[in-house]
């Protein structure tokens, strides 16, 4: 995997143009030399557009990081595609490759995309244009305040969403009463479960666990399809 | 002066909570949350907004529909797909990137600029010293360039007040705006648990440490959830020249806590309150020695 970087070479009559115009910092002039600091570089084009010498900066191609994909059974061993992005330790820039992770998904078949936390760039490219948002939070302080800028980016992308109460009985009424206030579905409350986070510890899904929360689950997709006519 | 950053990697294993409890127990320092995007801190230390500022972190670009003749060109430039057509040429400021070239290639001067307001910023005093903190707009970029604005006015106020410490809380992940968090700083505490994902997150942020060459402390949280993988952080921390300074045990109460907003040193959270205590003191005591 990698993204779009520009190039100097020995065409360059150091005008200064295109570090004048790079909005990024990628570009810094020297009396000899203009440098390029790469893991800056959007990738964007204003430098070569700028630059009036021909052929003084060309692009290249560079890695960022790993994309990698695969399959495996679920538990009615029906075959399972698996994407996941592996951005290069030091590098800055998550969002090329969170693109270039969902373009490797199969329009025709059910998606589910685990998404990065926050409310900045990586998750708006995540969930630009998905279908429907499921928000998990718990009912804490914490929980509620960034449940809240959560919405805030749902709204502002005009996506559908529901909420998920994780650890439903360890805090306070908060969240579910900011969802009841704002008309927002609360899905499913999954109260805490010493035995459950265990699982977690070692990788396994708590439906594995317990049979209950499949059906659930279950019971869940139904309800968000019919929701979205799917 | 000496500047501790509290990163995971995951999010979820306790730093902002940890974080409030230092602030509780450390004396004679700055305070910032550099989470920008979901800050968290403020909900424990009840600041009092003493000044704010809008956080300027580069530029808008609108379409004047007046002047643009429609040629297209701006679209074709765009390397990030952000003008689409709408009943005339439009930028989804979401997917834009800032970088100017639309304005460039436009030949009818249609593409407005503006300074960009990303978020906002704030210096508070809380009862436990200043914290500068931030509000990063919704879905807005720019995250590192805040995080960098938050530490230099840290660093101003400490510099002034002749403060000794600066305490960071880091956001999650290892892209922009952690590296902004811990480029430069005397020490990492990195927060892990002992699951799976907590392991592997561990991994990715200790080499984006030693990427820049930053000494690591590690703490495991709720280390009791599964002790054969606590056992293999332990491991880790012994290969990769790590001090491991603290482990946490499972509880309940923290949350409880966290409702009552208050760190867990200052509610009563069993033998927790105890152990971060300690944790704290041992901290120190590496940070001075460094």
């Amino acid at each position: 995997m990698s993204s779009v970087w520009t190039a100097i070479w020995h065409r360059c009559s150091l005008c200064g143009l295109c570090s004048e115009a790079c909005e990024f910092n990628a570009l810094a002039q020297s009396k000899t030399h203009v440098l390029v600091f790469a893991d800056l570089c959007h990738g964007c084009g204003v430098c070569s557009y700028v630059c009036p010498e021909d052929g003084a900066i060309t692009e290249t191609e560079r890695r960022i990081g790993m994309v990698e994909t695969g399959v495996f059974q679920d538990m009615n061993t029906h075959d399972v595609l698996f994407s996941q992005g592996r951005l290069d330790v030091g590098e800055l820039m998550a969002t090329p490759l969170i693109k270039a992770v969902r373009k490797t998904s199969d329009p025709a078949r059910t998606v589910i995309i685990d998404a990065p936390p926050g409310t900045s760039c990586p998750l708006v490219e995540t969930v630009r244009g998905v279908d429907y948002c499921l928000l998990v939070t718990e009912p804490t302080p914490f929980g509620l305040n960034d449940l809240e800028l959560a919405v805030g980016v749902m709204r502002l992308l005009s996506l559908p969403f529901g909420v998920i109460i994780n650890r439903s009985d360890s805090g306070d009424n908060q969240v579910k009463n900011y969802c009841q206030l704002e008309g927002i579905p609360v899905l499913m409350e999954i109260p805490f479960r010493r035995d459950l986070a265990e699982a977690y510890s070692k990788g396994i899904p708590f439906v594995q666990i317990d049979e209950r929360y499949r059906t659930l689950f279950q019971q869940m997709v139904v309800k968000i399809r019919q929701e979205l006519e799917l | 002066m000496k500047e501790l950053t509290i990163i995971s990697g995951k999010g979820g294993t306790g730093k902002t909570t940890l974080c409030a409890a230092f602030a509780s127990l450390a004396r004679g320092k700055v305070l910032t949350d550099c989470d920008v995007d979901a800050a968290d801190l403020h909900l424990l230390l009840e600041p009092t907004v003493r000044h704010r500022e809008d956080f300027i972190g580069g530029r808008s670009y609108r379409i004047d529909w007046d002047l643009c003749s429609e040629c297209g060109d701006c679209k074709a430039a765009c390397r990030f797909d952000a003008i689409y057509f709408e009943n005339g040429y439009v930028i989804d400021s979401l997917a834009c990137e800032q970088c100017g070239l639309c304005a460039l290639v436009c030949p009818d001067e249609a593409i407005a600029i503006k300074d960009a307001i990303n978020g906002e910023w704030f210096i508070s005093d809380t009862p436990f010293g200043k914290l500068v903190h931030a509000k990063l707009g919704i879905g807005e970029d720019n995250s590192g360039k805040l995080v960098s604005l938050i530490r230099r006015q840290a660093k101003r106020i400490a510099e002034e007040q002749n403060l000794s410490l600066i305490i960071n809380d880091g956001p999650p992940g290892i892209g922009c705006p952690v590296t902004a968090a811990i480029t430069g700083v005397d020490s990492v505490l990195i927060v892990t648990e002992p699951t799976l994902s907590g392991i592997h997150d561990l991994e990715r942020v200790s080499q984006l440490c030693k990427h820049f060459d930053i000494p690591v402390l590690l703490c495991i949280n709720k280390h009791d959830i599964n002790p054969i993988n606590s056992e293999l952080i332990r491991a880790y921390c012994v290969a990769n020249s790590i001090s491991l300074v603290g482990e946490i045990p499972f509880e309940a109460a923290i949350n409880q806590a966290q409702v009552a907003r208050k760190s867990v040193v200052d509610f009563n959270c069993g033998e927790v309150s105890g152990i971060v205590t300690r944790l704290w003191a041992d901290i120190e005591t590496i940070l001075k020695c460094e």
